[in-house]
C-alpha cells in the first residue's frame, strides 16, 4: 500500500472541488474492495475522500411509487430493510447471495456498483493486464479464465463484473443518481457499467469526481414472481460462475412485465430489454418460452477454454431462474 | 485400547485462553525497539536476478534495512547442513536470499525491515528487480516423465514406511453392512465420528 | 473543519482519531494507511483479533464496530473516529468468560484456536442481527469465518446452544 492523504467530505460540493484538483484521488465508502486493492498495489490513490459523513443513509419511498436507496446504505441494511424484502425480494436475495455477513455489513450501495473485477491477472501486479495497465496485454484469454466472460468481451479484456446486487438492479431496471461539479445526472442502470471495448480500464460511465448519491428502484418490484439463481463453486461466500436474476409479472399465465439479467458472464450485468419485449412479453410462462428466450439472449456467447462450461451452464440457469420465478415466486 | 475419549467433548486446558484472545501465537510477542519485516517474492518461475534497486525502499520513513542475496548474513552452503530427520534426502533445502538464482515462482528475494509494519509493507512495493528468465515447466504431466525414482533411503535411524496390507478397493465393493464394525460403545453421539475399524 | 483548508494545512498525513476500544478511549495520531486490525494488534497490543489473510477472506480479524461485525483488516483506522470497537478481549477475559466464549469451551469448538476470536465476535454479531433461525442459517451466516482445522460442527453446536438459550453471547 502506498502513502496517501485522507480527508473527510463534509458536503458534496467540497468533495467535488477537492476531486477536481486531485486526478489520482478516490472516494471511499465501505472500502471493502478499495482497501483490498490498495493492499495489492492495484489501486494507488494519492488521496482518499471519505464520504461517510454525508447523509446518504436513507431508504425511502418515492412519489412515483419507487424506492430510493441512499448510496451509503450498507448491503446488509438494504437486504433486510422491510421495504426492500417485501417489495423487491429479488434484490434482497441477490445481496444475501454475495460476500459474507461481515463484508455486507461494511460494503455500501454505491461502492457495490463500483467494485472491480476479481480476474486474477487484474490482481497480480507482476503480470500484464489491460484493465490495470492499459496496453500491456491480456493473458487471461489463453490462461486462467474459469470465472471470466463469455459475452461482450473484447480483444483487450474478458473480465467479469463480480457483483450479485448489480445483477438484480439490472433486472429491476434501477436508476443511478449521481452528482458532480457539472451538476446532477440520472443514469439508467443498463448504461452505468460499460463493456470493455478498447478501454477496459474504464468500468463505468461515472466521471472523475462524480459521486453516486442513490440507487432508485422503479415501482414494479416483481414481488410476486422473482428468483435469483446463483451457481458457484461452494454454497456460500463465493463469486458467481453464473447468476441469473429473473422477475416476472403474470396475468392469466401470460407475461406482462419481465426483467432478466445475468451475472458472471460479462463486464457488466447482461440484460437485453428488447429481447424481453419481443420474446417474453405477451407469451405464456412456460419452458418453451424460456428456451426460445435464452437462445436469443445468449447468442454469440463464446468461451476461452477454462470457461467453456459456462456456454452450457448459462442456458440452463436462465431457464431454471425463469421457471422458478414463474412457479415459486417470492419463496424461490 | 482406551477409546472412551472418542466422541467426547473435552475441555482443553488452553480453552479459556484461546476463546478470550489471551493465547499468544508466534507474531504476538512484543519487545522493546522491535522491528517489522515484509518479504518480497520473486515474480518469475525460473532464472536469475540480474539487478535489484533498493534505494527507493530505503527512502520510506522508518526504513531500517533491505536484505537481499547481496547483503544477507552468512549461511551454510552445503545442503547437508540443512538436513534434519524429516528432510527429504534429495533436492535442495529452502535457503532464502541465498543467491541470485530463481528456482520457483514466489521465491523470497528480499526482506524489508522497518520500524513499523506499514513502513515495511510500503518498502516492499518499491524494490525494483530485473530478471534474466529461463524456461520453466509447470505441467506436472510433462515434468513427471523427466522425474527420477528414488531408490531406498539414506536417512539413518528412520524406519521405511510399512508395506501396504489389506485390499481397500475390494472391501469398498462389498455392501457397507458387511464391513467390520466397532464393538466399542461410544459415550456420545456417534454420528459425529465415523468409526469403521475395529479397535 | 472544511475539507480544503484541512488539505492545505496538513504537514504530515497523520490524522487525529479518537477510538473507544473495549470501553477505553484512545486519542491517537494515525497514519491513514493503518488498518484497524494493525492498530489493534500492533499499536494497542490487543492481539486477540487475528491476522489471517489480511484481505477480508478468512474472518479471523472480525471485531464489533458499534455492535456490528466487520473485517477489521479492511477498515482504515482513521475512518473510525468516534467509533466504539469491541474485540474478543472486550467480550470476556480468561477468568470471566462471556456466555459465547464459555459455549465455545464447552463444545470444544476449535483446535488451534487461531480463528476462534473471529468466530466468536462474528457469532455474537450474528445473534445481535437476529436473522439466523436454523442450523443452516448459522452455517450461512458464519460463512465469512474460515476454520482451517475444520471445527465447524462444534462451532455450529456452540452457537446453536447459545441461540437456543436466548442469550446474546455478551455479558
Amino acid at each position: 500500500m502506498n502513502n496517501f492523504e485522507y480527508v473527510h467530505a463534509d458536503g458534496l460540493e467540497s468533495a467535488a472541488t477537492f476531486m477536481a484538483g486531485h486526478a489520482e484521488a478516490k472516494f471511499i465508502g465501505g472500502g471493502t474492495n478499495l482497501v483490498d486493492l490498495m493492499k495489492y498495489n492495484v489501486e494507488k490513490p494519492t488521496a482518499l475522500v471519505d464520504l461517510n459523513r454525508l447523509s446518504l443513509r436513507e431508504v425511502e419511498e418515492m412519489p412515483d411509487g419507487g424506492v430510493r436507496i441512499g448510496a451509503l446504505v450498507t448491503n446488509s441494511d438494504v437486504a433486510y430493510h422491510s421495504l426492500i424484502s417485501a417489495r423487491y425480494p429479488l434484490l434482497s436475495r441477490a445481496i444475501l447471495a454475495g460476500a459474507s455477513a461481515q463484508l455486507r455489513n461494511k460494503a455500501t450501495t454505491g461502492g457495490n456498483l463500483l467494485q472491480r473485477t476479481r480476474c486474477v491477472y487484474f490482481y497480480d501486479t507482476a503480470v500484464p493486464c489491460n484493465k490495470r495497465e492499459p496496453g500491456t496485454g491480456c493473458p487471461a484469454k489463453e490462461g486462467v479464465n474459469r470465472s471470466l466472460a463469455i459475452l461482450g468481451t473484447s480483444v483487450a479484456c474478458i473480465a467479469t463484473h463480480p457483483s450479485d446486487m448489480c445483477v438484480a438492479l439490472a433486472a429491476l431496471g434501477a436508476t443511478v443518481q449521481v452528482t458532480g461539479s457539472k451538476g446532477d445526472r440520472s443514469i439508467p442502470f443498463a448504461e452505468f457499467h460499460r463493456l470493455p471495448g478498447d478501454q477496459p480500464e474504464i468500468d463505468t460511465t461515472l466521471q472523475h469526481g462524480e459521486v453516486v448519491t442513490s440507487v432508485d428502484l422503479p415501482a414494479i418490484g416483481f414481488a410476486g414472481h422473482s428468483a435469483y439463481v446463483k451457481v458457484r463453486d461452494r454454497q456460500s461466500y463465493a463469486f458467481a460462475l453464473i447468476s441469473v436474476a429473473a422477475g416476472l409479472e403474470l396475468t392469466d399465465g401470460l407475461i406482462t412485465q419481465a426483467g432478466v439479467a445475468l451475472g458472471g458472464v460479462a463486464h457488466k450485468p447482461w440484460r437485453n430489454a428488447q429481447l424481453e419485449q419481443e420474446l417474453l412479453i405477451g407469451k405464456p410462462a412456460n419452458r418453451d418460452t424460456w428456451h426460445i428466450f435464452q437462445q436469443a439472449l445468449l447468442a454469440g456467447a463464446h468461451g476461452f477454454g477454462e470457461n467453456d462450461f459456462k456456454l452450457k451452464l448459462a442456458p440452463v440457469t436462465v431457464v431454471r431462474a425463469l421457471e422458478q420465478a414463474a412457479h415459486e415466486g417470492a419463496q424461490a | 485400547m482406551n477409546t472412551h475419549l472418542i466422541g467426547t467433548d473435552v475441555n482443553r486446558i488452553d480453552g479459556p485462553a484461546k476463546v478470550s484472545g489471551a493465547a499468544k501465537y508466534a507474531a504476538e510477542f512484543f519487545a522493546p525497539e522491535m522491528l517489522y519485516a515484509v518479504v518480497v517474492s520473486g515474480t518469475i518461475a525460473h532464472g536469475e536476478i540480474s539487478s535489484m534497486d533498493t534505494k527507493k525502499a530505503m527512502e520510506v520513513a522508518g526504513a531500517v534495512e533491505v536484505f537481499t542475496h547481496k547483503n544477507r548474513p552468512h549461511m551454510a552452503w552445503r545442503d547437508k547442513s540443512y538436513l534434519d530427520e524429516d528432510a527429504p534426502t534429495d533436492g535442495k533445502p529452502l535457503r532464502p536470499l541465498y543467491d541470485e538464482k530463481i528456482l520457483y515462482s514466489g521465491q523470497p528475494i528480499a526482506l524489508c525491515v522497518a520500524e513499523t509494519f506499514e513502513a515495511a509493507r510500503a518498502m516492499s512495493r518499491l524494490i525494483e528487480v530485473s530478471y534474466k528468465s529461463l524456461t520453466h515447466q509447470t505441467d506436472l504431466a510433462i515434468a513427471v516423465q523427466e522425474a527420477k525414482k528414488i531408490e531406498g533411503t539414506n536417512r539413518t535411524g528412520i524406519e521405511p514406511p510399512p508395506k501396504p496390507r489389506g485390499n481397500s478397493a475390494r472391501r469398498l465393493q462389498t455392501p457397507r453392512s458387511s464391513w467390520p464394525r466397532s464393538t466399542t460403545r461410544l459415550p456420545r453421539s456417534t454420528t459425529r465420528w465415523s468409526c469403521s475399524q475395529p479397535p | 473543519m472544511d475539507l480544503l483548508t484541512t488539505t492545505a494545512q496538513k504537514s504530515s498525513f497523520a490524522v487525529k482519531t479518537a477510538i473507544t476500544v473495549n470501553g477505553s478511549l484512545h486519542e491517537l495520531e494515525i497514519e491513514p494507511w493503518t488498518s484497524l486490525l494493525d492498530l489493534l494488534r500492533e499499536r494497542l497490543q490487543l492481539t486477540g483479533s487475528k491476522k489471517g489473510c489480511d484481505h477480508g477472506q478468512c474472518g479471523a480479524c472480525t471485531v464489533l464496530v458499534d455492535g456490528v461485525r466487520v473485517n477489521s483488516c479492511l477498515c482504515l483506522a482513521v475512518m473510525h473516529d468516534g467509533a466504539d470497537v469491541t474485540t474478543i478481549e472486550g467480550l470476556g477475559s480468561e477468568t470471566n468468560l462471556s456466555p459465547m466464549q464459555q459455549s465455545f469451551v464447552d463444545h470444544d469448538a476449535y483446535q488451534c484456536g487461531y480463528c476462534t476470536p473471529g468466530q466468536i465476535c462474528s457469532a455474537v454479531g450474528m445473534l445481535h442481527e437476529g436473522h439466523a433461525k436454523t442450523e443452516d442459517d448459522i452455517r450461512e451466516q458464519l460463512s465469512g469465518n474460515v476454520c482451517r482445522c475444520g471445527a465447524y460442527p462444534n462451532i455450529v453446536a456452540a452457537v446453536k446452544h447459545l441461540m437456543a438459550s436466548g442469550q446474546e453471547g455478551t455479558r
